[in-house]
């Protein structure tokens, strides 16, 4: 899986500058229909040139914010700022941002060339400069001899592109995408992500894209919040969401984990010892964390951070090292993945590339194995 | 084998009840004879004799212009009113509305007519128009009775209607009434033409409505044809009831023809796209 972010970070990102004003403020928003609460009291900041990624699953409230932003639903409480400016009563005809539906609704009744002006014309824009703009913008997701087909008479991955130009085109500040990549296939998805985060570099429009693709998030996007039942239950780089979460939640919802419960005995400025029935063996990690020792806590450990071995690993001190057998191996060519059930019950999962051939790998099924893993692998989860 | 016999008699079974009776009426309308049910020989006189007949000519072209009007209001008013039941949400009283817009196709027409008949006499006495009963009030009759069936159309067409596509085009910078006259209109037209058509239809072969609200000098056609038959009935009716049915089966064989062609050039155009990446 793709775990680290395509952006290379070269300067202060502009959330860490205490100077930077955000372009998008949303400010305690919450959304109701009827008794059913879909955004329960958000706040987020967002700033200009940011590829922000809301991600979440059904029902989270990640779509209904979307559309808040956009105008087409009113906020029951709370108060949107773009660019300063407050959107309350504002509506989507007059707002400052352009949105790519799911759907993409290119309108069936016009050609591609018509759909894409369509933003330009109203607002009055002359006829030879739509001609133009349309054309650029044509030719920057390259469908330029595309431009007198009708929307049925493109694949979806064509499709997918007049509705990104066509929002494109009038140059917005801000453009929101409701899962640009949710119709196409596995790998047109891929090709597609590195298109649209060089789309979005070049042009330097800031993008708020809603997933409940986490693989999709990471690798497009500068910054992620998680959703869950309304709520953002986490706002960071992709890194930091991956490496670091801060609850079960989203531990559990970004890429696979295995959890241990445990008990803190240790709690120094450097480290944390835990106890823990589940794994079978003492915790140690080398961060520390504010809880009270004797405390219940979780501890996460992504699989591909486990390493498996048929020798006890040398320098063991009987922390962060348990033992099982192994019940099940899934061969993905250039990974496996490895359930382990340890002697106290709990299976764990581990993933291991693939470094020699299926034929020639030395761990089989039902063979006794060591699992072993750094001081910074686990991450303590306090809710 | 033996079942798919019983099934090509049932089939066959089927079809001479639906249409015997209509190839009898075309049958007699060469007929010689004067007599509608005795075979005389074969002539196309009754045709020539139609086209001098001023009354039956004349109630025709009225039933035309009633059925065109009719058509053309109850499309507004029924477009207007799926609009309304399909797009604004939830008003108070929605459930109540919708149902209440399709009463009408349930309604016996006697009742309609009748009540009708009396609004148009309240009417009259009231503000003094309608004055008197004639195509005015039979247009009227027409559009109430057509808007129903208009707007059950248009509200099924806009509910499938992706809604996305007018936040789209809002979204781009389109005020609403832009919206509907150039997203929703043009693409919902097919529903509109389909709407208009059927309310053609309806206008133009009921007898019950317009008997009761039609008055002296505005005798629509079905009209003309059910008090002839009181008085035994002419060929000449055969040979115009004949004429009708071509009209109308050349517009059906011509419009499903036209929709089978541009059916296959969508599925040829989808094709190309996805072969084409």
């Amino acid at each position: 899986m793709a775990v680290q972010p395509i952006r290379k970070p070269t300067r202060l990102e502009p959330w860490q500058d205490p100077g930077q004003k955000p372009y998008v403020r949303i400010e305690k928003v919450t959304k109701t229909f009827g008794d059913f609460v879909a955004v329960d009291e958000v706040s987020l900041s967002i700033y200009r040139g940011e590829f922000f990624a809301l991600l979440g699953g059904s029902g989270s409230g990640k779509t209904t914010l979307l559309r808040m932003l956009a105008g087409f639903e009113t906020p029951t409480e709370g108060k949107i700022f773009i660019d300063g400016v407050d959107m309350a009563g504002i509506p989507p005809y007059e707002r400052p941002v352009n949105m790519m539906f799911q759907s993409y609704a290119l309108f069936p009744h016009m050609s591609v060339e018509q759909n894409v002006a369509f933003g330009l014309k109203q607002d009055g824009v002359p006829k030879a400069e739509i001609k133009e703009r349309v054309g650029a913008i044509l030719d920057l997701v390259q469908l330029g001899q595309f431009g007198k087909r009708k929307p049925h008479q493109l694949s979806g991955g064509q499709r997918q592109r007049v509705a990104l130009a066509r929002s494109l085109v009038k140059r917005p500040k801000l453009l929101l995408l409701d899962e640009p990549l949710g119709a196409l296939d596995k790998r047109l998805r891929e090709r597609t992500q590195f298109e649209l985060v060089n789309i979005q570099e070049k042009l330097g429009v800031t993008f708020i894209v809603v997933t409940h693709d986490q693989e999709e998030a990471m690798t497009m996007s500068s910054r992620i919040a998680v959703m869950n039942h309304g709520v953002i239950a986490q706002t960071g780089t992709p890194t930091e969401i991956y490496e670091y979460p801060q609850s079960r939640f989203v531990a559990e919802f970004i890429g696979s984990v295995n959890m241990f419960e445990g008990r803190v005995v240790e709690d120094q400025a450097d480290h944390v010892l835990i106890r823990s029935e589940d794994a079978g063996c003492d915790l140690y990690i080398n961060h520390a964390v504010a809880v009270p020792a004797g405390a219940t806590v979780g501890v996460a450990v992504r699989p591909e951070k486990i390493a498996l071995s048929k020798e006890p690993p040398a320098n063991a001190d009987g922390r962060n090292v348990t033992s099982g057998i192994v019940r099940e191996i899934a061969y993905l060519g250039d990974v496996s993945i490895y359930l382990v059930e340890l002697k106290t019950g709990k299976t764990v999962r581990v993933t291991a590339p693939n470094v020699v051939r299926r034929t020639e790998m030395p761990i089989t099924w039902d063979d006794e194995v060591h699992l072993s893993w750094r001081p910074f692998a686990g991450v303590v989860l306090t809710q | 084998m033996k079942q798919m016999g019983k099934l090509a008699w049932a089939l066959w079974f089927g079809y001479a009840f639906l249409y015997v009776p209509i190839a009898l009426l075309i049958f007699y309308s060469f007929n010689e004879s004067r007599l509608v049910t005795v075979w005389g020989g074969f002539s196309t006189k009754w045709y020539a004799e139609l086209l001098q007949n001023d009354q039956l000519l004349g109630a025709a072209w009225l039933s035309l212009k009633v059925a065109a009007m009719s058509a053309t209001a109850s499309v507004v008013l029924g477009t207007v009113a799926g609009l309304a039941l399909a797009r604004f949400g939830r008003f108070r009283g929605r459930t109540l509305f919708g149902g209440m817009i399709t009463a009408p196709l349930v309604m016996p027409e006697v009742i309609t007519g009748l009540s009708l008949l009396l609004l148009f006499v309240a009417l009259e006495q009231a503000i003094g128009w309608p004055d008197g009963r004639g195509m005015t009030t039979i247009t009227i009759a027409h559009t109430t009775f057509t808007m129903a069936y208009v707007a059950v159309i248009i509200q099924s067409r806009l509910v499938s209607l992706d809604e996305s596509l007018e936040e789209a085009a809002m979204d781009l910078g389109a005020r609403p009434a832009k919206v509907f006259f150039v997203i929703t209109l043009p693409i919902i037209a097919p529903a509109i033409v389909s709407g208009w058509l059927l309310a053609f239809t309806l206008s133009l072969d009921d007898v019950v409505v317009a008997s009761f609200v039609s008055g002296p000098g505005s005798t629509t056609l079905p009209m003309v044809i059910f008090s002839s038959v009181k008085f035994g009935i002419s060929p000449q009716i055969n040979a115009l009831a004949t004429l009708m049915m071509v009209v109308v089966a050349t517009g059906i064989f011509i419009a499903s023809l036209v929709m089978a062609r541009q059916e296959r050039q969508r599925k040829r155009d989808e094709q190309m796209a996805v072969q084409g990446g």
